[in-house]
C-alpha cells in the first residue's frame, strides 16, 4: 500500500445548495479546499460567491448538500461551534468598545483569563502591525486600520480557516493593493486556510492559490490563477478574467480551428469534427506587424489608447475587431497584420452563458 | 529714555529734537563709575532746558505755526462748485500752503514733516478727487438742466403720446381677446387654453407699457439721475478714505517726541473717559468716550444714590429692604438695589478699559509711536472691534433678563418675611434660611424639606428608570423580526406621548378619585387610593413611568434599528447567545448614544411639577409630618410652588430654588461630563 504524500482537504462541498425564494443562489456546488490555501470565490454580484461563504460560516442553512470539515458533516454545527471564522465585508466593529476589546470580544464570551486575553490580544495587534493602538476607539481608525482590526478579531480566536467576504471593497485603489500584500504575508506567517471572496479579478490574480470562478450559483472553473488566466473553459471565464478577444469559430479537426475564413493551427485537440467552439486570443498574445502580407489576418487600426506601459489598439477586419496590446503605435487608419502563434489559442467548449446582472 | 525712536513695526528712526537727544545720550553714558558726575550733567542740561538753542528753534518754529494759522483762517474763502467740492478746495488750498510753510522745519521736528508729509498727499490726491466728483456732479446738473427745459406744452404733447400709445395697445389687445373669446365659442381651444391666452395678453399689455413709459424722457433722466447720485456717493466716500489710508501710512512712518511728559495721563484722567484721549490729541475720540463719562456719571453714579430710581433708594436701598413710604414692597429696593449694583460694575468695567486704552497709548507713544488718528480709530472700531459692537446689545440684554432675576433669587434666600404682618415686607436674614432648610426646623417652612427631598429622589430614580426600562423593552420587543402588526403596537406605544401629559393626568385623577366620581372605587369598591401617601406615590411613579417610556421607546427605535446586523452575526459567530448579544451589543449602544437624553429625562423629572400638582395636588396632607406647607407627595418644585404662591414665603421658596439648582447643575454637568457622547464632542 502507498501513501501519496499531499495536504489533506480541509473542508468539502458536497452538491451544496441553497435558494431563495425560489431563485436557486447557490446550485449543487462541489469542491474541495486543501489546508494552508489560499482559495478564492470569484464572480460578478449575485453569483453565489457571498452565499457559499455564509454556508461555510454557518450564518445560512444550506438546502440541500453536506459541508465536510476535516470529514465530519458540519451542517448543524452553530457558527462558535465551527473552527472557522469571518471578516465581515464593513468590518463589523463593535462602536461602543475600543481596539483592545473589539479584538478580546470573543474571548471574554468564552470567559478566557485575563492574563491569557491580554497575551492574545497583544500578540494578534502586532500581527496586524497595530501596536499601540490599544486604547484607541475604533471610529477613530482609518479604513485599512479598522480592516486590521477585524482580522485580528477574528484571529485572535485561532481558527483553522478565515472566512474573507470582500474586506478591501471599502479601501482606495492604493491601499486595497498594499493591503493585499499584507494579507498574504499574514496567511504565510498565520498558517491557516484562507477562503476569499471578491468581484476583483486582478485580487484574485494576485493573491490566490486557487480561483474559483462562479455565476449564477454555479462553479465555471477551478483552477491555479495561470490556468484560469491562460486556459480559461467557456466564453464567461475567459470573459471575466482579464481583456481577451472572444471569438466564435469552428473545430475543423485536431489542431486546427477555423474563424475570420481562415484556418489556424492550434495546439487543442478532443473536440468533434466541425464542433462550433469559442476561441480566446488574449490582447497581448496578438503581434502586430506593419506590413499587412505578414500576418495571418488584415486589418485597420480603428482607435489607439495610451495605457501607460502600452498601447491599446483596436484592429478591424470585415468580421470583427480585436483588441491589440502593444508596446509601438500604430496610428489609426493604418492597415497592419495580425500573427498569432498556435499555442496563444485556445479553443473552449461552447456553453451557453448568461453573464449574472452586475450591481 | 532712547537715543532712537521707533515706529508700530519696530523700525528705527533717529532724533530729531537735538535737546532730548543730548539727554538720552548722557543717559546713555551713565555707569557705575560716573554715574554722580553724568547725573549732575543732566541736572545741569535739565536747568539749560529754557535757553537750549534747540528748544528755543521750536519754541520759534511754533510761535510762527501759530501766525500761519492765524493768517490762514482768514484767507479762507467761498469755493465755486457743491459743499463737498468747497471743501476738498480749500483744503487743497491749505495743503500748498501748508507745503511752503513746514518745509523749511523738516529737520527741525518730526511733527512738521507729519504735516509737510499729510499736504504732500493732499496735494496729490484731492485734485483727482475734485475732478472725479465733479464728472458725476456736471453730469447730473446736466440731466437736471434738460429736465427743466421742457416747456409745458413739451410736458402735454408726451402726455398725450403716452395716452395714445396706451389706447392703440388696448384696442389691439381687446381685438386678440375677441379673437380668441372666438376660437373658444367655435371650440378650437379648450377652456384653459383660452384662459392662459387672455393672461398672456394682459401681460403682454402691461408690459409694453412699462417698457414704453421706461423710454419716456422723463422716466429715463429720473433713473439717470438716481444712479448718479448713487455713484457720486460712492466715489465721495471711497475717494476720502483712500486718501486718509495713505496718510495714515505716512503717520505710521513719522514717529513722535515727546517733550511733555505725559506718564501721568492714565492716571490722571482715568475717572473721566474723553480727558485722556483729549490730551494725546484724538478730539473726536475724546468725544466718543465722552458719552460713557456721560453715562457714568449721570445714569450709574446718581441711580446708585438712589437717584432717579422708580421706588427703591440705590444700593442703600438694599441695605434697608424699606422707605419712607410703608406700601413700597421690599422686593422693589431689592431689585433696584441689584440695577445700580450691575450699573456700577459696568461703570468700573468701562473705566478700567479706558485705563488701559490709555495705558496703551501713552506706552506706544514713549517708544515713537504717534496716537491713532480718527480714520485709523475709525476703522479698528469697524474691523477688530466689529465682534464686540455687535454682541454688546445682547450681552445689555442677558444682564437685565438672566443675570439680574438670578442675582434677586440669591440675595432673596438670604431674607425673612420675619412674619411680619405685611407679606411684602422682608430683612436681612443671613444664612438662617440655609440653616432652617439643612436642620428641617419643625414648625417653619422649612420643616418638610428632608421629607419632600427624599422622596423627590425616590421619585426621580423610580419614575424615570421605570420609563426607561419599560420604553426600552418595549422598543427591543418590536425590534424582533417576528413580531407581527408593528406599526399598530408602535401606535400604541406611542400613545402616552401622543395624547398631552395634561389629559392622561387629569383622567387618572378622576379614575382615582374619590366619591361618585371615583371610577375605580365605583367598579372594584376599592377604597380610594389618592388619601394614602404610599399608594399614591407608587400611583404616580407608575403613571410617569408609563408616561415617560413613550419617549425612551421613540429614541432606542431609532438606535436599535441602526445597529448593523453584522455586528450580531459577529457576536453569534464568537459565541454569544441571545443574552449576550442584549448585553454585550445592543444595551451599550443604546445607552452610548442616548445617554444624555437619558440624563435629561431625570433632570426632567425632578422638576416634574405638573403630573404632581395635576395628580392630587401633592396630597394627601399629613400635618402631623408635613406641617402645612406641603403634602405627602410633593417634590421641591411644587413645594416651593405651595411656599411662594400660596403662603407668600419667598425668601425660603429662593433658598429651595437654589438648592434645586445646584443639585441639579452638579449632577447634570457630572453625568454629561461622564458621557462618551459628550467627550467626543457630539453634542
Amino acid at each position: 500500500m502507498g501513501f501519496i504524500i499531499m495536504a489533506r482537504n480541509l473542508i468539502e462541498l458536497k452538491n451544496l445548495t441553497k435558494s431563495y425564494d425560489g431563485i436557486k443562489a447557490v446550485d449543487s456546488i462541489n469542491m474541495s479546499i486543501k489546508e494552508k490555501e489560499f482559495v478564492t470565490l470569484l464572480g460578478p454580484s449575485g453569483c453565489g460567491k457571498t452565499t457559499t461563504l455564509r454556508m461555510i460560516g454557518g450564518f445560512e442553512d444550506p438546502d440541500e448538500g453536506q459541508i465536510l470539515f476535516e470529514g465530519k458533516i458540519l451542517n448543524n454545527e452553530p457558527p462558535y461551534k465551527r473552527n472557522i471564522n469571518t471578516v465581515f465585508q464593513r468590518y463589523a466593529l463593535f462602536p461602543h468598545l475600543n481596539v483592545y476589546e473589539n479584538i478580546a470580544f470573543g474571548l471574554r464570551i468564552k470567559k478566557i483569563p485575563n492574563e491569557e486575553v491580554q497575551r492574545k490580544v497583544e500578540r494578534m495587534l502586532k500581527l496586524v502591525d497595530l501596536d499601540g493602538f490599544a486604547k484607541r476607539d475604533v471610529d477613530s481608525l482609518s479604513g485599512g486600520q479598522q480592516q486590521r482590526v477585524a482580522i485580528a478579531r477574528a484571529l485572535v480566536n485561532e481558527p483553522k480557516v478565515l472566512l474573507l467576504d470582500e474586506p478591501l471593497g471599502a479601501l482606495d485603489l492604493k491601499l486595497r493593493k498594499e493591503m493585499q500584500i499584507e494579507l498574504l504575508e499574514m496567511q504565510r506567517s498565520v498558517g491557516i486556510t484562507f477562503i476569499y471572496v471578491t468581484h476583483d479579478q486582478e485580487e484574485a490574480l494576485t493573491m490566490s492559490d486557487t480561483i474559483v470562478v462562479m455565476n449564477k450559483g454555479v462553479i465555471q472553473q477551478v483552477g491555479t490563477p495561470q490556468d484560469i488566466y491562460n486556459e480559461p473553459v467557456n466564453r464567461f471565464v475567459a470573459d471575466f478574467i482579464g481583456e481577451s478577444n472572444i471569438i466564435e469559430a469552428n473545430m475543423i479537426e485536431d489542431l486546427h480551428v477555423r474563424f475570420d475564413g481562415i484556418t489556424f493551427e492550434c495546439i487543442d485537440k478532443g473536440f468533434g469534427v466541425n464542433e462550433p467552439v469559442d476561441v480566446v486570443i488574449r490582447p497581448e498574445d496578438l503581434v502586430l506587424v506593419s506590413n499587412p502580407a505578414e500576418g495571418q489576418i488584415q486589418g485597420t487600426v480603428s482607435s489607439v489608447v495610451f495605457k501607460g506601459v502600452h498601447y491599446e489598439m483596436l484592429v478591424a477586419n470585415e468580421h470583427r475587431e480585436y483588441l491589440v496590446q502593444s508596446t509601438t503605435m500604430f496610428p489609426v487608419g493604418t492597415d497592419v497584420g495580425l500573427c498569432i502563434s498556435p499555442a496563444d489559442i485556445q479553443v473552449m467548449r461552447r456553453v451557453e452563458v448568461t453573464e449574472c446582472e452586475e450591481e | 529714555m532712547n537715543k532712537h525712536l521707533y515706529d508700530h513695526l519696530g523700525n528705527r528712526y533717529k532724533r530729531k529734537n537735538v535737546y532730548l537727544l543730548e539727554l538720552a545720550t548722557l543717559y546713555e553714558q551713565k555707569t557705575e563709575g560716573n554715574a554722580r558726575e553724568i547725573q549732575n550733567q543732566i541736572k545741569a542740561l535739565k536747568r539749560q532746558k529754557n535757553t537750549h538753542h534747540y528748544v528755543l528753534a521750536l519754541r520759534q518754529f511754533k510761535s510762527e505755526e501759530r501766525t500761519y494759522r492765524k493768517s490762514f483762517s482768514k484767507s479762507a474763502k467761498n469755493f465755486k462748485g457743491s459743499k463737498f467740492i468747497g471743501k476738498l478746495k480749500l483744503q487743497l488750498e491749505q495743503a500748498k500752503l501748508d507745503l511752503e510753510f513746514y518745509k523749511k522745519y523738516i529737520d527741525l521736528s518730526y511733527d512738521a514733516q507729519l504735516k509737510y508729509e499729510t499736504a504732500k498727499v493732499k496735494i496729490a490726491e484731492i485734485p483727482q478727487i475734485i475732478e472725479n466728483t465733479e464728472e458725476i456732479e456736471s453730469s447730473i446738473e446736466k440731466t437736471l438742466k434738460d429736465k427743466d427745459t421742457w416747456t409745458k406744452d413739451e410736458v402735454e404733447k408726451l402726455k398725450n403720446e403716452f395716452s395714445m400709445y396706451r389706447k392703440d395697445l388696448k384696442d389691439e389687445k381687446k381685438k386678440n381677446i375677441v379673437k380668441v373669446t372666438r376660437n373658444y365659442k367655435e371650440g378650437t381651444i379648450s377652456q384653459k387654453a383660452k384662459t392662459a391666452a387672455i393672461d398672456e395678453l394682459n401681460r403682454a399689455f402691461k408690459e409694453k407699457l412699462s417698457i414704453k413709459k421706461m423710454e419716456s424722457p422723463n422716466k429715463k433722466s429720473n433713473a439717470t439721475l438716481s444712479h448718479s447720485r448713487f455713484d457720486l456717493k460712492n466715489v465721495k466716500k471711497k475717494s476720502v478714505n483712500l486718501m486718509s489710508d495713505l496718510i495714515a501710512d505716512e503717520k505710521a512712518k513719522i514717529p513722535i517726541e515727546n517733550m511733555t511728559n505725559t506718564a501721568a495721563v492714565p492716571f490722571l484722567t482715568a475717572l473721566f473717559p474723553g480727558l485722556g484721549q483729549l490730551i494725546y490729541g484724538q478730539k473726536r475720540k475724546a468725544a466718543l468716550m465722552t458719552l460713557i463719562s456721560l453715562f457714568i456719571y449721570v445714569i450709574a453714579v446718581p441711580y446708585a444714590l438712589g437717584y432717579g430710581n422708580y421706588q427703591g433708594n440705590g444700593i442703600r436701598g438694599l441695605i434697608t429692604l424699606k422707605g419712607d413710604l410703608r406700601y413700597v414692597s421690599s422686593m422693589i429696593f431689592m431689585i433696584e438695589g441689584i440695577l445700580a449694583i450691575f450699573l456700577l460694575v459696568m461703570a468700573i468695567f468701562m473705566i478700567i478699559v479706558n485705563f488701559r486704552n490709555l495705558y496703551r497709548i501713552e506706552v506706544k507713544k514713549r517708544k515713537g509711536i504717534r496716537p491713532n488718528n480718527w480714520h485709523e480709530t475709525k476703522s479698528k472700531l469697524f474691523t477688530e472691534g466689529y465682534p464686540f459692537v455687535v454682541t454688546l446689545p445682547a450681552f445689555i440684554i442677558i444682564i437685565f433678563v438672566v443675570l439680574v432675576p438670578i442675582a434677586t433669587t440669591i440675595l432673596l434666600s438670604f431674607t425673612d418675611r420675619n412674619d411680619l404682618p405685611n407679606k411684602t415686607r422682608f430683612i436681612w436674614n443671613g444664612f438662617q434660611n440655609y440653616a432652617d432648610l439643612f436642620a428641617g426646623k419643625v414648625g417653619t417652612a422649612a420643616g418638610p424639606f428632608w421629607n419632600i427631598f427624599g422622596w423627590t429622589i425616590v421619585w426621580t430614580l423610580t419614575s424615570t428608570t421605570l420609563a426607561i426600562l419599560i420604553g426600552f423593552a418595549l422598543a427591543l420587543l418590536l425590534n424582533n423580526n417576528r413580531i407581527k402588526a408593528k406599526k399598530l403596537f408602535r401606535s400604541i406605544y406611542l400613545l402616552p406621548w401622543a395624547v398631552p401629559a395634561f389629559v392622561s393626568i387629569l383622567f387618572f385623577r378622576i379614575m382615582f378619585g374619590q366619591g361618585d366620581a371615583g371610577v375605580l372605587r365605583a367598579f372594584l369598591g376599592v377604597d380610594t387610593i389618592i388619601h394614602n401617601a404610599n399608594l399614591t406615590r407608587i400611583v404616580l411613579i407608575l403613571l410617569q413611568g408609563w408616561l415617560g417610556s413613550a419617549y425612551v421607546f421613540i429614541l432606542s427605535t431609532g438606535v436599535l434599528q441602526a445597529v448593523p446586523e453584522d455586528l450580531y452575526e459577529a457576536a453569534y459567530m464568537d459565541g454569544a447567545n441571545s443574552w449576550k448579544k442584549l448585553s454585550r451589543i445592543t444595551l451599550p449602544i443604546v445607552l452610548f448614544q442616548t445617554m444624555p437624553l437619558l440624563i435629561g429625562q431625570y433632570t426632567f423629572n425632578f422638576n416634574n411639577f405638573s403630573i404632581i400638582y395635576l395628580f392630587n395636588g401633592g396630597g394627601p396632607n399629613l400635618i402631623e409630618k408635613y406641617g402645612i406647607f406641603a403634602g405627602s407627595s410633593d417634590i421641591l418644585l411644587s413645594y416651593i410652588y405651595k411656599l411662594t404662591m400660596d403662603r407668600y414665603y419667598f425668601a425660603m421658596g429662593a433658598a429651595v430654588t437654589l438648592v434645586i439648582s445646584m443639585i441639579v447643575i452638579f449632577i447634570t454637568f457630572i453625568g454629561f461630563r461622564n458621557t462618551k457622547a459628550f467627550k467626543e464632542e457630539r453634542l
